[in-house]
């Protein structure tokens, strides 16, 4: 248990306090770095489409935060690609705290296509960072801008130059690693379900050892719980480490060069 | 060479396990899931389990009597089989269906027959609405001091197998609970105190919440702590369906203090 760990899904809550209490609890859990990313400040929910100040406003606190923790925090541009994303994206890479790009759930147009997604990865493909995006198999209907691994395995087909990071193992995770097995460029974050008995050594055989990540999804979940998943599966202290951290720090490369 | 064995976690397990002598896992199942892992889960393995966890006491119910049409069946079959496995850690509550018109003769036969301390219900699964059953269950209940064990899901309903269309037991089919004049322990299971909030501002005394759920979401155990203090609070793994001992390692890496969590394994009594 004396791994390095870099949890590279995580969330900035809105309120000073909630942070301080979650980078105590990332120390006391014994994370190296939290890759985070802001979908909403302000509300209870986060908005599914937000307009662009709201975009802009979430990212200006997440790198305002991560000035504050350089020696933890790394943040990720979240963009709404039904919007002027560009000027968002450019804003920010510069920034020495940035990891790389974020989507949610506004991710198709009024068509239903996610083809909108397309020019943002090709521009992650010329910034050599990863896109971090959610994607659910779910018992029932997804959100009109979710989604679900099999669509976004057609757009990492369109995109092959690009490093992507399915979350959550896809929701259902027995579905979600199926999905992306022949997806060579999608890799996948363990992040925001349950500790569900199996899910690693699934995602492993499934995916391989190489492309499975660390990520808590904090606040959303707690950094602990999480990390159980991979303390409490059945493999190798090789492989535990992998997850951990090693295959972050191979898929970050660029990023990690700068720090 | 050795650093790519394949390692069990159970060293990992018993390095988070509690120390002190007793721990009191109120969520916990054997048997077989029929839609996918953790599969088939036998009396000896989770008894190993427990073992390693030093676990003195788990409220064990049967997977299969959430899904079973035959609900009595399975659960005759499980008594005898934990009757016959006789592991003093077991404490087996059989999953009562209260849409049978005549549950609490059920509930008497395995008073009479199994020693029964609990039930656990899950309507739910078992496609009923609480309100119309609560005077009778509270009867039943108040008569012979059993506790209740309220199950909210056993896997994340937004992830379960697409044909079983189980939603997550609604809050408000427990609110008239609260007023039923429950004498007897009231487990909830797998629920979130946040998700209660609209509904009552304080836990009633014999309600308490088990742990499991409480990983949902960051902060959420401390601060229901902070609000309600350590003893509404008791331990559920949800062994099989989750990773033995993953439960007990977010109380154990959470913010609260190690006397508190002492406090939450010892379970309703630990909390009197």
């Amino acid at each position: 248990m004396n791994t390095t760990i870099i949890d590279i899904h995580s969330h900035l809550p809105a309120h000073p306090e909630q942070i301080s209490r979650m980078l105590f609890s990332a120390r006391k859990n014994m994370l190296k770095y939290v890759f985070v990313s802001t979908l909403s400040l302000g509300t209870e929910h986060c908005v599914e489409f937000p307009a662009k100040g709201e975009v802009a406003a979430a990212n200006k606190h997440t790198f305002k935060y991560c000035e504050k923790y350089p020696d933890i925090l790394k943040g990720y541009v979240y963009l709404n690609p039904c919007l002027n994303w560009k000027d968002e994206l450019m804003k920010w890479v510069k920034h020495p705290a940035f990891t790389g790009i974020k989507l949610w759930i506004s991710l198709k147009d009024d068509t239903g296509s996610p083809d909108i997604c397309i020019p943002v990865l090709q521009a992650a493909s010329e910034l050599q960072v990863p896109v971090l995006i959610h994607s659910f198999y779910r018992s029932s209907e997804n959100k009109r801008g979710e989604l679900d691994p099999s669509e976004l395995v057609s757009l990492a087909r369109s995109s092959p130059g690009t490093d992507i990071i399915m979350a959550h193992l896809g929701g259902n995770w027995e579905k979600g690693c199926q999905a992306v097995k022949s997806a060579k460029n999608i890799s996948v974050d363990i992040s925001g379900f349950p500790a569900y008995r199996g899910s690693v050594e699934y995602a492993i055989k499934i995916c391989g050892s190489s492309r499975v990540l660390f990520g808590a999804d904090v606040p959303c979940r707690t950094f602990q719980s999480q990390i159980a998943k991979v303390y409490m599966s059945e493999t190798t202290e090789n492989i535990r480490a992998h997850i951990m951290s090693l295959n972050a720090l191979r898929l970050y490369k660029t990023v990690f060069e700068r720090i | 060479m050795a650093r790519n064995m394949k390692k069990s976690s159970e060293h990992i397990i018993k390095r988070i396990s509690p120390v002190h002598s007793v721990t009191i896992d109120y969520f916990a199942f054997c048997g077989t899931y029929p839609f996918g892992m953790p599969g088939h889960f036998s009396l000896a393995r989770l008894a190993k389990e427990l073992s390693i966890m030093n676990v003195s006491m788990a409220y064990v119910s049967d997977i299969g009597s959430f899904f079973k049409k035959n609900v009595v069946s399975a659960n005759k079959i499980f008594l005898e089989k934990c009757r016959k496995f006789n592991c003093k850690c077991i404490r087996p509550v059989p999953v009562i269906d209260l849409s049978m018109p005549d549950f609490e003769s059920e509930i008497c036969h395995y008073i009479e027959n199994y020693n029964l301390k609990a039930i656990r219900i899950a309507p739910n699964y078992h496609g009923y609405r609480l309100k119309a059953k609560c005077k009778r269950l509270a009867d039943i209940l108040n008569a012979y001091k059993i506790m209740l064990l309220i199950a909210k899901e056993i896997e994340d309903s937004r992830f379960q197998a697409s044909c079983l269309g189980v939603k997550p037991l609604l809050i408000n089919d427990l609110v008239p609970l609260f007023e039923a004049g429950f004498n007897s322990k009231v487990i909830l299971n797998n629920f979130q105190f946040v998700e209660f909030k609209d509904y009552i501002s304080d836990i009633p005394d014999n309600f308490y919440f088990d742990s499991t759920a409480f990983e949902k979401g960051f902060g959420e155990l401390e601060t229901f702590v902070e609000k309600h203090g350590v003893n509404r609070l008791v331990y559920g793994s949800h062994i099989p369906f989750l990773y033995a001992g993953a439960i007990m390692h977010n109380l154990h890496m959470s913010l609260l203090r190690v006397s508190k969590v002492s406090k939450i394994f010892k379970g309703i009594a630990g909390n009197a």
